[in-house]
């Protein structure tokens, strides 16, 4: 059943109707259900007894754990904590909706969401080096070209790096996924263990989950990569700030800058990336719901067991970008570029690729 | 026999609904009518916690449009299932619990911007919007409406509308009632009601003024137009310490005579000495209050040189602006868990409303009764939302440790109210001010009322001659 934490949140949320207006789930499908306070409602109904396990499932996984509703509260409670114990619960009693159960399955097999397991082709790179950079299974599988303007931008600026030559699912997909399940902590032990393998002191992760995933979620399990986690955005801002990494070719447009909810509110990072966004030459063109009260854009596990709803989560944060006038909507999270891109077409772009275009 | 013909009828009534918002907009799942069963009425949070069923609605519908609600209502007038539509379950009052079972109508997914004419300056929108997010919608044009109730990121547009809201900068900006300009509305006919396209008229009485407050009992409100303002250039706090309750509440009137601050709060003794502490870190008798005035600079700027000379006039000790400046920062923040009061204390915020030469009176009253007849109850209040002739007293009693069972505390939770709210009554004061009457409160309509009552219950009979809409609330 829930952890004592869990029934802690649970608690608290039932009674408490104070941030509805910020779950992207609930205002994009009007359901009581999808809102945090449903969902508490909901488990506390599952632990007085009620029977209705099977009927709660497909609420637990609509949600995209974008933590706008724990960056409102401010008691401190998290639903994300319930929400993932009643995904691992639905895996235990066999309850796991239909539309969901194929991604479920495929995560329990493979340790990640996706089919395939991408492999961009990339120059070779040393067994060894000071920096891993880590790709992530969304930039592997589905936006091989940040990982290529990654690996460009590090070489230019004459960093010695490597990446895994097999590099195994993080974990961190899963976690959402399923939860804390033993198979999840086994997945992130096989990564951690090939990523401190590559006895790199510096550990740079292209996708923010990954980086809260290793830097958060981890070490409560003993786990540890063997080098200090970076993402992506704090690394090369660091770069260009030392001179290391040089702009050459100014971009002069318009952008707007969507905040992954991870980054934001997890990692609290919002201004490396703006920071990478001027460096290039850009007018920074502020959406009105920006930095940690940015809105999500649904996210890769939930587009790929509910894609209906993703376009109902992304489609309103892409007019919220249009509306600002700016030329592109640059973003700096895998996810959020393939969820957006998706929807958004060319008016999206990740910071790296823009980065290496103008360096 | 009966059963399974109820069960045909059951599934008949489904598919229509089905045929009329679509499939995945009808539930009867027990999860999404469970949810529905308990709102923010503390009885009903009392009934849940107790692991009891709440009342729950055979269908949970959830219409996308006008259209739609109208589709609905027909359906349901036609086989006469009672309707009860539900905003964001915020209501303190139990107005959105399906006690009668039928329909939960749920208004949610009506969530869009209709039109937004910067040229009137106003704005229209469909009601199952979550006010922050529409109040939101205008600031990023530089706009607001000026109504930010504590259960803005809670309650729908509707929500606010059925029970005549009112938010924190009331005083100059008005109640709910005053900012709406027009409204849709659905009737259990089907047919879709407008009302005129502007507020001030002599084309007949106020119909708009007869489905404010109206709590769901004669149709479903869709689309309402709201005023906009400007964002203010400034909004100046001011702090003010009084001798007591009398001389506070003369200097607020005063106030009101020449200008409109957008708040004042003027908190009982009781309520003073934490925030006292707070600001002077020493306790200090009197009453506490705190003043807003927001607008151009130069023209706030003099309404709080005037506010500041009424407080002294009434021989006020003049506390700063850092006070007011958090507390408007940090407003919500007292409505999140651990924060408020919380189950199982019980509680209940008695809000009336009278003229000057009542209001104190209501005050002194209200406390006395509660206090005195109810042991280990305490009764806390403060005046906020000013008006030239009266002020509103939200008052509220609480209790740390209601009895064990849940019958008797409900038995004990009702009692206290029918003191609270009939000395209110007896003492120039309404039913409510601004949470309306729901469930709970139904009872004392006819008490406030008396033969007046045949108004609203002719009304109701003329729109909803089969009594579908939200069974049991507001006396009706
Ligand atoms: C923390 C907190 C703070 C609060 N602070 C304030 C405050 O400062 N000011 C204030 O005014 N209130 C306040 N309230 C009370 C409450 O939020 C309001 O009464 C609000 O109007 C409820 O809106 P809702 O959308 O949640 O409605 P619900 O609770 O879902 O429904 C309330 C009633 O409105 C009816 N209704 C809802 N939508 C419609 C519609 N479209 N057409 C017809 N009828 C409809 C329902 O049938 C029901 O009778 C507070 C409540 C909470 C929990
Ligand atoms: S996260 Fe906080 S604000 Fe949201 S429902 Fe839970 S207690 Fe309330
Ligand atoms: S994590 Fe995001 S989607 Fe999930 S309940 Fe909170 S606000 Fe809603």
């Amino acid at each position: 059943m829930f952890s004592d934490n869990a029934k802690k949140q649970i608690d608290a949320c039932r009674f408490c109707w104070m941030c509805r207006h910020v779950c992207p789930v609930g205002l994009a499908t009007g359901k009581e259900a999808d809102t945090p306070r449903g969902r508490a409602v909901l488990c506390k109904y599952v632990l007085t007894g009620m029977d209705i396990q099977k009927e709660i499932t497909g609420d637990m996984f609509a949600c995209c754990l974008c933590n706008n509703c724990a960056s409102w509260c401010e008691t401190g409670y998290r639903p994300e904590v319930f929400i993932r114990e009643a995904r691992t619960q639905a895996l235990v009693t066999d309850t796991v909706p239909p539309a969901v159960k194929p991604v479920v399955d495929r995560v329990l097999e493979k340790g990640t969401i996706y089919e395939d397991e991408g492999r961009p082709a990339l120059p070779a790179l040393p067994e060894k080096a000071k920096v891993l950079l880590v790709l992530g299974e969304t930039v592997r599988v589905k936006q091989p070209g940040i990982a290529a303007a990654a690996v460009s931008l590090l070489t230019k600026a004459g960093v010695d790096f490597t990446v895994l030559k097999e590099e195994p699912p993080v974990g961190a997909m899963m976690y959402d996924l399923v939860g804390e399940l033993q198979e999840t902590r086994d997945v992130a032990a096989k990564f951690v263990k090939a990523a401190a393998a590559a006895g790199a002191g510096t550990i740079v992760c292209l996708d923010p989950t990954d980086a809260r995933f290793l830097k958060q979620d981890c070490p409560r399990w003993g786990l540890n990569p063997g080098g200090e986690v970076y993402t992506a955005t704090a690394y090369l801002a660091g770069l260009v700030e030392s001179g290391a990494l040089k702009v050459k070719k100014p971009w002069k447009g318009t952008a707007t800058f969507h905040d992954p909810c991870r980054l934001a509110r997890d990692l609290e990072e919002t201004e490396p990336a703006r920071d990478l966004l001027k460096a290039c030459g850009a007018e920074l063109k502020e959406m009105f719901l920006n930095r940690d009260s940015t809105r999500c854009c649904g996210g890769e596990v939930m587009s790929s067991q509910s894609p209906k709803v993703t376009a109902l989560i992304a489609n309103p944060r892409l007019d919220d970008a249009k509306r600002t006038g700016a030329e592109l909507c640059i973003t700096a999270c895998p996810g959020c570029s393939q969820v957006l891109g998706t929807h958004g077409g060319d008016f999206v772009k990740n910071i790296l690729e823009l980065l290496d275009e103008c360096c | 026999m009966d059963q399974e013909r109820s069960a045909f009828l059951t599934a008949m009534i489904e598919s229509e609904l089905e045929d009329a918002v679509g499939k995945e907009n009808v539930s009867t799942t027990t999860a999404d009518r469970l949810i529905y069963g308990y709102d923010c009425y503390w009885l009903s949070n009392h009934w849940s916690a107790h692991g009891k069923t709440p009342p729950m609605a055979d269908f949970v519908v959830s219409p996308g449009s006008t259209e739609e609600v109208s589709k609905v209502l027909q359906i349901a007038n036609y086989y006469r299932i009672p309707v009860t539509t539900v905003g964001g379950t915020s209501g303190t009052q139990g107005g959105a619990l399906p006690v009668a079972g039928g329909i939960s109508l749920n208004t949610k997914r009506m969530n869009h911007i209709v039109e937004f004419d910067e040229m009137s300056m106003t704005v229209t929108v469909e009601t199952g919007m979550i006010f922050q997010q529409l109040e939101w919608y205008a600031n990023e044009r530089g706009y607001t409406l000026n109504h930010y109730p504590s259960a803005i990121t809670t309650a729908t547009v509707g929500g606010f509308l059925a029970h005549n809201g009112i938010g924190v900068v009331s005083t100059k900006y008005g109640k709910i009632i005053d900012q709406c300009l027009a409204l849709e509305i659905v009737i259990p006919s089907g047919e879709v009601l407008q009302t005129a396209p502007v507020p001030k008229h002599s084309s007949g009485p106020d119909l708009k003024g007869m489905f404010i407050g109206s709590e769901g009992t004669l149709g479903v409100m869709t689309k309402a137009t709201f005023q906009l303002f400007r964002i203010p250039e400034v909004r100046l706090f001011r702090g003010f310490l009084f001798k007591n309750l009398t001389e506070g509440i003369a200097a607020g009137r005063d106030m009101l005579q020449e200008f409109k601050p957008s708040i004042i709060r003027l908190y009982d003794e009781a309520e003073t000495v934490s925030i006292i502490k707070n600001i002077l870190g020493v306790a200090k008798p009197g009453v506490f209050m705190n003043i807003a005035v927001d607008g151009k600079q130069k023209m706030a700027e003099m309404e709080m040189e005037r506010a500041c000379e009424i407080a002294a006039e009434h021989g006020a000790e003049d506390l700063g602006a850092e006070y007011g400046k958090k507390w408007w920062d940090s407003r919500l923040t007292f409505f999140y868990p651990g924060k408020f009061f919380s189950y199982p204390q019980m509680y209940g915020t008695m809000d009336s409303v009278a003229v000057y030469s009542k209001i104190e009176n209501i005050y002194w009253e209200m406390k006395h009764a509660i206090e005195s007849t109810y042991k280990d109850v305490r009764f806390i209040a403060h005046f906020s939302h000013w008006y030239e002739w009266g002020c509103m007293i939200y008052d509220r009693f609480i209790m740390d440790r209601p009895p064990e069972d849940p019958i008797e505390t409900l038995k004990l939770h009702n009692a206290i109210w029918n003191t609270g709210v009939r000395t209110a009554l007896k003492n120039g004061g309404v039913v409510n001010d601004h949470h309306g009457v729901g469930l709970k409160l139904g009872k004392l309509m006819k008490e406030q009322y008396g033969p007046s009552m045949k108004v609203f219950e002719g009304l109701k009979k003329t729109l909803d001659p089969n009594g579908i809409m939200n069974p049991y609330k507001l006396g009706l």
